[in-house]
């Protein structure tokens, strides 16, 4: 366990609206499985820290949420993205790659020093 | 928004979160279950599989707790705990309830009274538009010690033309006319006003329109504007009133507007007509003339010393342009502003402030009282504190837990105050003389709604502080332990009550020497000789009616003097007489200057002042005014002799110092005409007893002058409802088409002019013995509670041979010794206090030290005996009960 990294807080935000917009519905383990696989499994998440996460995007109103059945038919609760969602996730995606694009020119050596 | 929307669901989320909680709990349980399958299809055992989902999942448990704290609002959800936790405390203890909310209830009810009154008599009178920007101008001449609320028509004049500081100004003088409807005269009060008028006090019309500037012209079309009582009574609230004609006074005047329900001002009037003063009322000469009152709405941030500065420097000008400036320095004249409200509220200003007072004194009595009875609860509960403690609470946890218990007494106390409040305070003005409360409209309103969660909150925090403070410092070493064993408590655990019980004392103290104070005050005034004897005289008023009788001497003459002889014959009456203006009338009263035979006036010198009256042979005799030299006026002295006076003992020694005025000459009433002084008679208090007001007086016959309306008053040996009848069919034989408008006891007249002063002792009385019983409580539940937890030690003493009476010096020497601090510190406010109200009251501070050392002594008796009950209680326990109790 020792190389995964712990999910900065307010990423997972991110990673959820993302990971539900390719993957359209999906419940809360589906998600954490797919967030650690996506991250090529460098990722450790607390499957616990998910929940309250969703809950917190689902009273902001950017996804919505109604049980269900699994692929292997087990009652789950699905969660989806509203259309707040996808503006959101548009909206923070571009934010965040300005993001990392200005710390990549700080953190990259200089050319010539 | 979007974090305001989860906001809101939070919020909602705090009631009814049980579902909430199960459809998680599904949730989890789903998440296990998939990630148990996932790891059996990867060849784990169903068990490990479960333990290994349970793992990853990082504790159902925390899981929940933190899914729990995102789904609702924790703290708030922590406050609707304890909220609910404090009802169900309260609704376990309700006797404990019941009198905290019924102490608080009554403090804050009182306050909430009061407060409306203030409010609406002081603060914002209804009707008014920014009435803190409307003063009134005062005339004042020091040196002949004169200051009223009147000014002339040049002053009035100045004052509207500062146009830098002044929004409208306008002018204003009594007058009554006389309405003929449906077959009846009806009086009526008005005023005669110039067209700013309504502008200044910011009232508009709901009909029709206000006077204009054209109108302020003399010789305009008659009009007038009608308050909305006699809009509804004279046109049963027709709206096609406006355009027609009412006749007042037989004269026809066009109706042009009705005014707003809640603007009856000046109080007590109900039309208005345009003032239209000449062009000669503007000239110089008029200047020291004050037959007007004149009021003035400041622009928004003009205060009324700017404003003040301003005239007086615009004043001077005028008078140094003139030749006035010599008199008005020698004369100490000057002219200031007072707020309207202060100048309208009169009498009631003064006992209103100290009721005021008075409610705040209670208000700390029963916080006093209501934190006494939690720190006694709060000592049986310590085990429940002590619990909680070693549970995971917190000391500001237990604080906020107290402070609600509080909070929500206070809010039960201060809704029921709110809905009591403003009723008490209408009750309040019942008691108020007419004259002075007619008029006010105590209302709730926002003001009285604030004020009153303003001291609701305040209150809470005075008595929920210091103990929820105390308990949760004390949490520590409280409880388990020393509750477990009933030993005494400790010297500390008593230090709060015992202040509270000490404070309790002071105040209560210093409203029961307050009383003492007020009453023997009261004692005093009534006590004070006003120069007549008032006792059995009755007073009816008749405005004459009819324009040609109000114009003819002779008619009045020959009515006034055919009714005096008519109510004389009258069964039961000793004596009848005709007296104009009636002396205590707080609706009556006249001065003007006048001059002597023979003593010249400088230039602007309005010479001699004057009240004066005109009376009718019997006055002395109904009055018992002794006749201290020369002759009365007698039958005798009629329009065709010469016209005569007679003086005032005061005005006699003040004009002719060393010899009798007697044969002197001076002028007949307010005119040029002279009168001979034929006798000199003993002075009387004019209007009030609290102080001599009166400035010296003169009096003129009856039939020599003529008024605009006569009181007739007579002795009696008995009032009874046979000579009221009596005397209306005396007067409605002598002249059908007059009427008596108004009946007043003398006696009343004179008690109603020191209304205040009674209003404040019957309040104080009320209030201390409120207090008195707070304070009782307070004690009581001290000493039972002291007592109660010393049962323990006091069975050992008992066993060791101490017998009653010792047990019950020694519990009755520890309280007592808290009420001796208690009064004494209550002597020193006390003593501060008097010399604060003798300042303000004139006849004030007789029997100081009667009060003084008569409360102490009740408050000592009372207090003592508050303490004996349970202290006997105590001592009559069976040792060896009380050494087993535990």
């Amino acid at each position: 366990m020792g190389d995964k990294t712990d999910v900065w807080q307010g990423t997972l935000a991110l990673m959820v609206l993302r990971t539900l917009e390719t993957m359209g519905a999906q419940h809360g383990y589906g998600l954490a499985r797919r967030i650690e696989q996506t991250s090529g499994d460098l990722l450790q998440l607390n499957y616990g820290t998910l929940y309250p996460a969703l809950l917190k995007l689902e009273q902001e109103g950017f996804i919505q949420s109604s049980w269900g059945l699994s692929e292997n038919n087990r009652k789950a609760k699905f969660y989806e993205l509203t259309k707040a969602g996808h503006r959101r996730l548009k909206k923070a995606a571009s934010e965040w790659e300005q993001t990392t694009a200005i710390l990549a020119r700080f953190l990259t050596p200089a050319e010539e020093a | 928004m979007r974090s305001l929307r989860a906001f809101l669901l939070r919020l909602r989320a705090i009631f009814g979160s049980r579902r909430a909680e199960q459809d998680f709990s599904a949730e989890l349980e789903s998440h296990v279950a998939l990630h148990t399958d996932d790891g059996i299809r990867a060849g784990l055992s169903a068990a490990e599989a479960r333990r290994h989902a349970l793992i990853l999942l990082g504790g159902a448990e925390q899981t929940r707790q933190s899914y729990r704290e995102r789904h609702s609002l924790p703290r708030l959800e922590s406050l609707m705990q304890d909220l609910r936790y404090a009802l169900r405390q309260l609704v376990r203890a309700p006797g404990f309830a019941l009198s905290a909310i019924l102490t608080l209830t009554l403090a804050i009810g009182a306050n909430t009274a009061i407060f409306s009154v203030v409010n609406a008599v002081l603060r914002h009178p209804a009707g008014l538009d920014h009435p803190e920007r409307v003063v009134v101008l005062n005339t004042r001449y020091s040196q002949f010690t004169l200051d009223f609320p009147n000014v002339s028509v040049p002053v009035y004049a100045a004052a509207g033309a500062l146009k830098d500081h002044v929004d409208a100004a306008a002018i204003e003088a009594g007058a009554s006319f006389n309405v003929q409807r449906e077959g009846k005269t009806e009086h009526i009060n008005a005023a005669l006003v110039s067209s700013k008028w309504f502008q200044v006090y910011g009232a508009r019309p709901i009909l029709g329109r206000v006077f204009t500037p054209e109108e302020d012209r003399p010789n305009t079309a008659p009009v007038v504007i009608l308050s909305y009582g006699l809009w509804q009574r004279a046109f049963a609230g027709r709206g096609d009133a406006i355009g027609q004609t009412m006749m007042l006074d037989q004269k026809p005047y066009q109706v042009i507007g009705v005014m707003r329900s809640d603007f009856a001002w000046p109080r007590r009037y109900e039309l208005w007509t345009p003032i239209a003063l000449p062009p000669t009322a503007f000239s110089p000469d008029e200047f020291f003339n004050e037959n007007y009152q004149a009021s003035v709405r400041l622009l928004p941030g003009v205060s009324p010393a700017q404003f003040n500065a301003e005239l007086s420097t615009r004043l001077w000008d005028e008078l140094r342009q003139g030749a006035g400036s010599k008199y008005a320095t020698s004369s100490g004249w000057s002219i200031y502003t007072a707020p309207l409200t202060e100048s309208a509220a009169g009498p009631l200003r003064k006992p209103l402030f100290v009721l005021f007072g008075v409610v705040a004194l209670i208000l700390l009595i029963a916080s006093a009282n209501v934190a006494g009875l939690f720190l006694a609860r709060a000592s049986t509960r310590s085990k429940e504190f002590a619990i909680r403690t070693a549970l995971g609470a917190g000391a500001l946890r237990i604080a906020q837990q107290l402070l609600i218990e509080t909070f929500l007494l206070t809010g039960v106390a201060a809704s029921l105050a709110v809905s009591a409040g403003p009723l008490l305070g209408k009750i309040l003005l019942l008691l108020v003389p007419h004259h002075l409360a007619e008029g006010y409209d105590i209302r709730m309103e926002p003001a009285v709604l604030a004020f009153t969660a303003g001291i609701a909150l305040l209150t809470s925090l005075i008595a929920g502080l210091g103990p929820a403070f105390k308990l949760a410092v004390e949490r520590k070493q409280m409880g388990l332990q020393e509750g477990g064993r009933g030993a005494t408590a400790s010297q500390d655990k008593q230090r709060l009550r015992s202040a509270f019980v000490i404070g309790q004392v002071a105040l209560s103290f210093l409203l029961l020497s307050g009383t003492g104070l007020f009453l023997s005050s009261l004692q005093q005034l009534q006590h004070i000789d006003p120069g007549f004897n008032p006792r059995g005289v009755l007073a009816a008023k008749v405005d004459f009616s009819g324009d040609d009788f109000r114009s003819s001497q002779p008619r009045q003459a020959a009515f006034v003097s055919s009714a005096v002889e008519r109510l004389a014959a009258q069964p039961g009456v000793l004596a009848a007489a005709a007296i104009q203006p009636l002396v205590f009338d707080p609706d009556d009263g006249g001065s003007c200057s006048f001059a002597i035979a023979g003593r010249p006036l400088g230039p602007n010198d309005p010479g001699p002042h004057s009240q004066l009256s005109f009376a009718t042979p019997d006055y002395l005799k109904v009055m018992q005014i002794p006749l201290l030299s020369g002759r009365w006026i007698a039958a005798s002295d009629t329009g065709a002799t010469e016209p005569v006076t007679v003086v005032d003992e005061r005005l006699a020694r003040k004009y002719w110092p060393s010899q009798s005025p007697i044969g002197q000459h001076i002028s007949f009433g307010c005119g040029n005409k002279p009168a001979r002084v034929i006798g000199v008679v003993a002075t009387v208090r004019l209007n009030s007893l609290e102080s001599d007001t009166s400035d010296d007086m003169r009096y003129y016959s009856f039939a020599q002058g003529k008024d605009s309306s006569a009181n007739l008053i007579f002795r009696t040996q008995n009032t009874t409802e046979r000579i009221t009848a009596g005397l209306l069919s005396a007067i409605a034989a002598t002249d059908p088409s007059q009427a008596v408008s108004s009946i007043k006891s003398l006696d009343t007249l004179v008690s109603d002019s020191h209304a205040g002063r009674r209003l404040i002792v019957w309040m104080l009385a009320a209030f201390a013995a409120l207090a008195l019983l707070l304070a009782m409580v307070g004690l009581y539940g001290l000493i039972s509670y002291i007592t109660t937890n010393r049962t323990n030690e006091i069975g050992i003493r008992m066993a060791l041979g101490a017998q009653r009476i010792d047990v019950i010096r020694l519990l009755l020497g520890n309280a007592l010794a808290w009420v001796v601090i208690g009064l004494s510190a209550g002597l020193d406010l006390s003593i501060v206090l008097t010399l604060l109200l003798r300042h303000l009251f004139a006849v004030f501070g007789a029997g100081v030290a009667v009060s003084l050392a008569g409360s102490a002594v009740m408050l000592f008796v009372i207090a003592a005996m508050a303490c004996l009950i349970p202290a006997r209680r105590a001592a009559s326990i069976d040792p060896m009960k009380a050494l087993r109790a535990e």
